[in-house]
């Protein structure tokens, strides 16, 4: 299947997933005037990409450096859309990445961890 | 006319306010608006902690004035811009060592209620409270009467140094004009 390529603005993150390789990417800033209709593409790929998925190993990179609270809803509804998908069997990570001189990257990090059952998510330390 | 505008200004500075939005607001003033509060702050010693909350809550202020002002989307507004972008006002100003946002905009009347009660409930939280309270929130579906999540006022609360204060003044049968505090 084709990836999904969309670049960042000021106001909303860079996503690239790839099918390919099985790694999806999200960074950058998200706070969108309108939080659905941005991230209703994201959703559409996702779950054409989740249905076809095998047993492949999926690694999700998240570097996200702000977000507002409309898109912390959003990232929730991910997070659970992914929790469903490894109570199907199926090997999804999850890499939250943080700047170390960014406290407040690493509290939101583990603010989701917190809400999550059956999902792994990793707090990752950049490396510069 | 030119002496109005100066004790407007005039007024602003007694009140430690130093950046201003008031009229039709959109997405791109905000990022701009932000962009000087950010570089305000930093210049005057500020954290990265206390500049990310006060962006945080110039965000969900911002939205809730373009997504909820009574002007918006109301038909029946003669004047076609502020239907179009949401209208309100918002201000950051300095008051001792804490800086403070303000927001005013017209809402209907009808959401008065809800929106003070919401408002008075949250004052009472404590911070642990009301980070359950986000992740409750964050956890269930949005109330049919938002177009975010539901989450923006507690966001606020969580980023504030003390509770939200809030005035609603009555205009006329339909509307009402709600002034919302935020002191980091």
């Amino acid at each position: 299947m084709d990836n999904l390529l969309i670049e960042a603005t000021k106001y909303t993150p860079r996503i690239f997933f790839n099918a390919d390789t099985n790694i999806l990417e999200i960074s950058g800033e998200t706070y969108p005037e309108n939080t659905a209709e941005f991230y209703s593409p994201v959703f559409d790929w996702l779950e054409k990409y989740l249905n076809q998925l095998q047993n492949q190993a999926v690694i999700v990179n998240m570097e996200i450096i702000y977000f507002n609270s409309s898109s912390s809803k959003v990232l929730m509804d991910l997070f659970d859309r992914f929790e469903d998908s490894v109570r199907e069997g199926k090997n999804i990570v999850i890499n939250w990445i943080f700047d170390k001189e960014d406290e407040s990257a690493l509290e939101y990090g583990e603010e989701f961890q917190e809400d999550l059952e059956v999902l792994k998510l990793n707090l990752v330390e950049k490396s510069e | 006319m030119l002496t109005n505008l100066y004790q407007i200004n005039q007024s602003f500075d007694c009140q430690g306010i130093f950046l201003n939005l008031s009229g039709p607001l959109s997405q791109n003033l905000m990022v701009e608006m932000g962009g000087l509060m950010k570089t305000k702050m930093k210049l005057e010693g500020s954290d990265s902690a206390t500049i990310r909350k006060a962006f945080s809550v110039l965000v969900e202020l911002n939205h809730n004035i373009i997504h909820y002002s009574a002007e918006k989307d109301d038909e029946n507004n003669e004047n076609k811009i502020n239907c179009q972008y949401g209208c309100g006002i918002i201000s950051v100003g300095k008051e001792g060592n804490h800086y403070f946002l303000l927001s005013g905009n017209l809402i209907d009347n009808h959401r008065v209620k809800k929106l003070r009660t919401h408002l008075l409930m949250l004052s009472k939280m404590s911070k642990e409270e009301l980070k359950t309270e986000y992740h409750n929130q964050r956890k269930s579906n949005p109330d049919k009467d938002s177009k975010g999540a539901g989450l923006g006022l507690i966001e606020m609360s969580r980023n504030a140094c003390r509770p939200l204060e809030f005035k609603f003044d009555r205009i006329d049968d339909k509307h009402t004009f709600f002034t919302l505090k935020t002191v980091i």
